[in-house]
């Protein structure tokens, strides 16, 4: 009776020691509040903005001359294949700070076979080769597989791969990937 | 022994008795030899008074001379401690003044320090005043720029409210175009079952009137209308499920700010956010997507506000979550003055259904709601007969969890 009384003991100690388990591995899985203060730090955007707006006047200051078709690669893959490409029509490139002011600029990011992974389009932006980073003054868009981002105001950083878009943003998302089909139907 | 006290008291009177008169002779200045033992002499006697003058006079002179020696001193003395006095007047003059001097210097240093604290303090308030401008200048440019952003805002949402009206006004228009495709067809089709019905009568009237051994032989197997019948007999509701033959065409989510995470698979729209899908409409103030490593949807959660619409159906919650694997959506309320409500118009007047509660859970699989802590209101009865469709919600069956427990 005793032995039985132990045993019943120790199932129930592992039963709350599973839940708990489970519990604290709920609790890790997915913070809201975590990932806004991790993602919510606009530091970075604000140090781009000011870049850009310092590069728009050193620009029409007419301190550094414009290079034209230009295509710089950003990151490689470890055999050395392009990851990431940023091409402009018109591009200041400010070799003291690091950042590449374009217009009609693409950031493209590629497979290791070589085909677009993903691509953004902007009428003018700056991007800082350091930090993998940029901002886009004003409209862009992004085409990522089936899905498609528009918006006015975009950060982007591609080592971090984070978007984050700050008025009149809108996506598309096909069924296929983004299967909100099936919701409420 | 008697002798000798008398030997002595006579040896004392003796000596005092001498005593006394050498006193007394003392007592008349006369020299005691000259008394007792010589006779006056008046040379001696003129000498002595001259002597005597003579040390009278010179007695005089010192003294006179002592006088004047003595008041030289008190003289020389008077005019040290004048001179002393007057030292020391001015040396305590001095003292007043340097006394002076140094108050006035402290006074100097007090008005010097409060010159320099009354700098201070006037440097501190010019430099708070500046903050002080500078703050409202920047609050100034802070309001202006979210006026602009507020007006830019309010112009995107302007643009979109158009967009959208434009949008739904085209896809009326095609939708009354298909439509009347669709009654075009149909006429045709009823036209054309018409015209062969009257063509198969015609062939069995002259078949029924001809020799049996005359009659044609068919040279051609007679074909049936092309279903006529059933568009013809099309219903409301087909029409209705006609309509929604689905385009396949993406979905698009509106919102003012959007943030997307690819390495954690994180679409985070916030704000006015509005989701268009071909088979529903979605408000809410905030919408988390949650994608799983290939992109596929693996969950959603909208946040405040939401409104959820397609065709007949709509539900309003505080807080909604899809999960894709489950194939449920769990909408809650917000305390009992907010419930979550899912409400169905139905196909005709009064079949209006409509179920409230703090929480449903709506399977899409098999159409089943579960609600928790549930208000439901009923369409009206008809002739006493139970509505057709109660608690059929989405075509599926309501049940009630706590009528259940």
């Amino acid at each position: 009776m005793e032995a039985e009384l132990k045993k019943d003991e120790c199932q129930l100690k592992s039963l709350i020691s599973i839940l708990l388990l489970l519990a604290a591995l709920g609790a890790s899985a997915f913070s809201s509040e975590k990932w806004l203060a991790e993602r919510g730090d606009d530091s970075d955007v604000m140090r781009l903005r000011t870049a850009y707006a310092e590069c728009t006047k050193k620009i029409a200051e007419k301190l550094e001359a414009p290079a034209e078709n230009v295509s710089i690669p950003i990151e490689t893959f470890p055999n050395g294949t392009v990851k990431s490409r940023v091409t402009a029509a018109r591009a200041h490139i400010f070799a003291d700070t690091g950042f590449v002011w374009g217009e009609k600029v693409r950031v493209e990011q590629y497979r290791e076979d070589g085909t677009v992974h993903a691509s953004l389009d902007a009428e003018s932006c700056v991007v800082d080769r350091g930090s993998q980073s940029g901002w886009v003054a004003g409209d862009a868009k992004m085409t990522y597989g089936e899905a498609s981002v528009k918006g006015r105001g975009v950060y982007f950083s591609l080592a971090r791969q984070f978007i984050k878009i700050f008025s009149q943003s809108e996506i598309r998302v096909g069924h296929a990937k983004f299967d909100a089909g099936s919701l409420f139907k | 022994m008697k002798i000798c006290i008398c030997t002595y008291a006579a040896i004392a009177a003796i000596m005092v008795s001498a005593v006394v008169s050498a006193q007394g002779i003392a007592d008349l200045d006369v020299n005691p030899d000259d008394i007792m033992l010589r006779k006056p002499n008046p040379a001696e006697q003129k000498a002595a008074a001259e002597k005597r003058a003579r040390e009278e006079a010179a007695a005089k002179a010192a003294a006179e001379k002592a006088a004047a020696e003595k008041k030289a001193r008190e003289d020389e003395m008077a005019k040290m401690a004048a001179d002393r006095a007057a030292a020391e007047q001015m040396a305590r003059e001095a003292a007043a003044a340097k006394t002076a001097a140094e108050q006035m210097a402290r006074e100097a240093a007090a008005a010097k320090t409060a010159a320099e604290q009354k700098a201070r303090e006037d440097a501190a308030a010019l430099k708070q005043l500046r903050e002080q401008l500078a703050a409202e200048q920047k609050a100034r440019e802070q309001a202006q720029a979210e006026k602009a952003d507020v007006e830019a805002k309010a112009a995107a949402a302007q643009k979109a409210a158009d967009a959208a009206l434009k949008k739904a006004a085209d896809e009326k228009a095609a939708l009354a175009a298909q439509a009347a495709a669709e009654r075009k067809a149909a006429d045709a089709a009823i036209e054309k079952a018409n015209a062969a019905k009257d063509e198969a009568e015609k062939r069995a009237q002259r078949i029924a009137s001809a020799d049996p051994d005359e009659r044609p032989r068919p040279t051609k197997k007679l074909e049936a209308p092309d279903e006529p019948a059933v568009a013809s007999a099309q219903t409301d509701k087909q029409k209705k499920t006609a309509k929604k033959v689905l385009t396949g065409r993406p979905a698009v989510i509106t919102a003012e700010r959007t943030d997307y995470d690819r390495k954690e698979g994180i679409i985070l729209f916030d704000r006015n956010v509005y989701v268009d899908d071909e088979q529903y409409q979605m408000h809410a103030d905030r919408l988390w997507v949650f994608l799983n490593g290939t992109n596929d949807l693996k969950r959603l959660v909208a946040l405040g506000n939401v409104a959820i619409t397609n065709d007949l159906k709509t539900a309003n919650c505080s807080r909604a979550v899809y999960n894709r694997a489950e194939q449920r959506i769990v909408m809650f309320g917000d305390g009992d003055d907010k419930p979550a409500r899912l409400r169905d118009a139905g196909g005709k007047k009064g079949d209006a259904s409509e179920v409230m509660g703090g929480r449903i859970t709506y399977w899409l699989e098999s159409g089943v709601a579960t609600v928790e802590d549930v208000r439901v209101t009923l369409p009206a009865m008809k002739g006493g007969a139970a509505p057709k469709e109660l608690f059929n919600i989405g075509g599926g069956k309501t049940k009630d969890k706590k009528k259940d427990e």
